[in-house]
């Protein structure tokens, strides 16, 4: 579904190129614009991994993220690294034990975007384009013995559009924008019947273990959907600041299901250089 | 701008609220919602009803009146774990805040182990090399690893395979040993084996059905180029050698050099894995099969080639029985 609608996405590109760049030129007035970025983000996540316990675990923390940004006439590019950890619990309740485990997520993603069209008398403007994300979530629960570890490991292809329009601030031109990611095809490694390697057998190799474990995964079977808005306010000397709020779910629903969501508060710094 | 703000607005609520449907509510801590979930996983995760001869729905149906919206987490504590061990195995264990289930699964046997009596009797001035006791009696090489938990590493063993290079023969004692990390056992294991053997071969439950096991994953003991032992090797196991101490006895049973000796191992044979309780408890449970090449399912431990238990007489004497056997065989 998600690479017809690229491909259609793609076709309308083609047509109607042409005919609106001049007056999207007037909106945004952009020639080449590079960005080093740097942000800081308050993060909350919802997890359930039935691998491992039957309760949902919460909890918060900070994220760094650290990338690049890139824009030109027709094409937005953006490469992003980020990095959190978390402390998880379940929700408070009157437990004999207040279980807790620990929760790290790498992810570097790259997305490239391209102008299609802008609607509603030139106010927003539309690109289309794709993002391919490595996403690594490991969980640490120490009290389990055999389930010490689980993971996630995907690393994917998405398909990804950016509506823009300009807003004006004290006369100062704001844009503000909401980007869309939808999983093409990811390929996922997951713990499949045990969370540690097969660990009775002697010759057992754990990279190869895991990889026999992976599989390629649509959207049916892997279902990772970001969304981000974001609003850039242009400061001096070129630079921008940047405040977006990210939600970031996934499913998975293969073997034990697990399920996560997770919401990102960022600030960020744009460096022109 | 206003619109715009409005429009970021409603987008992070709408977002943060929408994700809810895909989550499953917690399920109930009460008493009964605990005790129907651990009986649930069990259900469907473990994997020795039928080796066993376990009916746990009957198992059910005895202990689940028995627990009620008013019962107390010492009580519930309790009847779960008169229930888990009507499964006989020490790897399936229930963990509060104040116990921990356990099968005591040696409770009947003779102890054939007293280490007081072998360090005052048999040992001498022995060596702990890294965490291997090994010590020369009457020209063979004696080895006691007390538990897989204590790493072993290489360099220990290039030691201790110098140190007995031209005896008559080897005793590997791991009686007492109640398990820990194969890994350990692989190392010593490979300075035994000579050529790359078929240990055993293991199914892991993959799924909630009584069928869902995945294919089965062999095993292999290879040899390596580090120095070997190049000894008759013989073997010393009892009823409290457990866990990663029967998958080494089992490891070591495919190795025709091998002799093993004294009494049937604990068992121990199913990988466990650990899940968690609605009001925080934590437990474990087997979630694997491990059979011997000609079929023998190793659960409920590795018999002895050579069966002896040290009578009361002789453990009041201070003699260590099992032990003299296995000296007397390899100067023999």
């Amino acid at each position: 579904m998600a690479l017809l609608c690229l491909i259609f996405s793609a076709h309308l590109k083609c047509n109607a190129q042409d005919e609106v760049i001049s007056t999207r030129d007037s909106v945004l007035q952009i020639s080449v614009e590079r960005y080093l970025t740097l942000g800081l983000a308050s993060y909350y996540m919802k997890l359930n991994d039935q691998h491992v316990s039957p309760l949902n675990y919460m909890g918060g923390s900070f994220l760094m993220q650290f990338g690049a940004f890139k824009r030109k006439k027709n094409t937005i590019r953006n490469l992003t690294f980020s990095a959190t950890s978390t402390v998880l619990s379940p929700k408070p309740d009157e437990r004999e034990i207040d279980p807790t485990g620990n929760y790290y997520k790498l992810e570097m993603a790259y997305s490239q975007h391209y102008y299609l069209r802008s609607f509603d008398r030139s106010k927003y403007q539309w690109y289309v384009g794709g993002k391919i994300k490595s996403a690594t979530n490991i969980r640490l629960n120490p009290q389990l013995d055999g389930g010490f570890i689980t993971f996630l490991l995907a690393n994917g292809i998405f398909a990804s559009s950016v509506i823009e329009r300009e807003i004006k601030v004290s006369s100062r031109p704001l844009t503000l924008s909401w980007q869309l990611d939808l999983p093409i095809v990811n390929h996922v490694i997951r713990p499949s019947f045990l969370n540690i390697y097969d660990f009775v057998n002697p010759e057992s190799d754990w990279v190869e273990e895991r990889l026999s474990d992976s599989g390629w995964k649509a959207i049916n079977r892997y279902s990772n959907i970001t969304s981000t808005i974001s609003l850039l306010y242009p400061i001096k000397s070129n630079n921008i600041l940047k405040f977006s709020y990210e939600w970031d779910f996934y499913r998975i629903n293969s073997g034990l299901k697990a399920t996560r969501a997770s919401h990102t508060y960022m600030f960020s710094f744009l460096f022109n250089f | 701008m206003k619109n715009s703000i409005l429009i970021i607005f409603v987008s992070c609520v709408f977002l943060m609220s929408c994700e809810e449907p895909f989550f499953d509510e917690d399920p109930v801590n009460d008493p009964e919602s605990n005790f129907e979930i651990l009986w649930k996983r069990m259900d469907e995760r473990y994997v020795f009803f039928d080796y066993k001869g376990v009916d746990w729905d009957s198992v059910y149906n005895i202990y689940r009146p028995r627990v009620t919206s008013r019962t107390g987490p010492q009580e519930l504590f309790d009847i779960m774990e008169e229930m888990l061990n009507t499964l006989r195995d020490a790897h399936v264990n229930l963990r509060s805040d104040f116990d921990i289930s356990f099968y005591n699964y040696y409770e009947n046997a003779p102890a054939n182990f007293n280490f007081f009596n072998l360090e005052k009797n048999y040992l001498g001035n022995y060596r702990i090399t890294g965490r291997l006791i090994n010590t020369i009696i009457d020209s063979v090489g004696y080895i006691h690893y007390s538990s897989f938990q204590t790493p072993i590493t290489e360099e220990d063993l290039d030691f201790v395979v110098e140190r007995f290079k031209g005896l008559k023969g080897l005793v590997i004692d791991i009686r007492d040993n109640e398990g820990g990390d194969p890994a350990n056992g692989y190392r010593l294991a490979r300075r035994i084996a000579t050529e790359r053997t078929m240990i055993y071969s293991t199914v892991y439950k993959d799924g909630p059905g009584p069928n869902d096991y995945t294919s089965p994953l062999v095993a292999y003991l290879d040899t390596n180029d580090e120095k070997k032992f190049d000894l008759p090797v013989v073997l010393l196991t009892n009823r409290v050698t457990y866990s990663a101490g029967t998958v080494f006895a089992a490891m070591m049973k495919a190795i025709p050099a091998v002799t093993v000796m004294g009494d049937t191992t604990g068992g121990g044979g199913g990988v466990p894995l650990g899940w968690e309780l609605p009001n925080g408890w934590f437990f474990n449970y087997s979630n694997s099969i491990t059979r011997l090449p000609d079929g023998f399912i190793i659960e409920d431990g590795i018999p002895p080639d050579v069966t002896i238990n040290i009578s009361e007489a002789d453990q009041e004497n201070g003699s260590d029985t099992i032990l003299d056997e296995a000296l007397q065989f390899l100067k023999d």
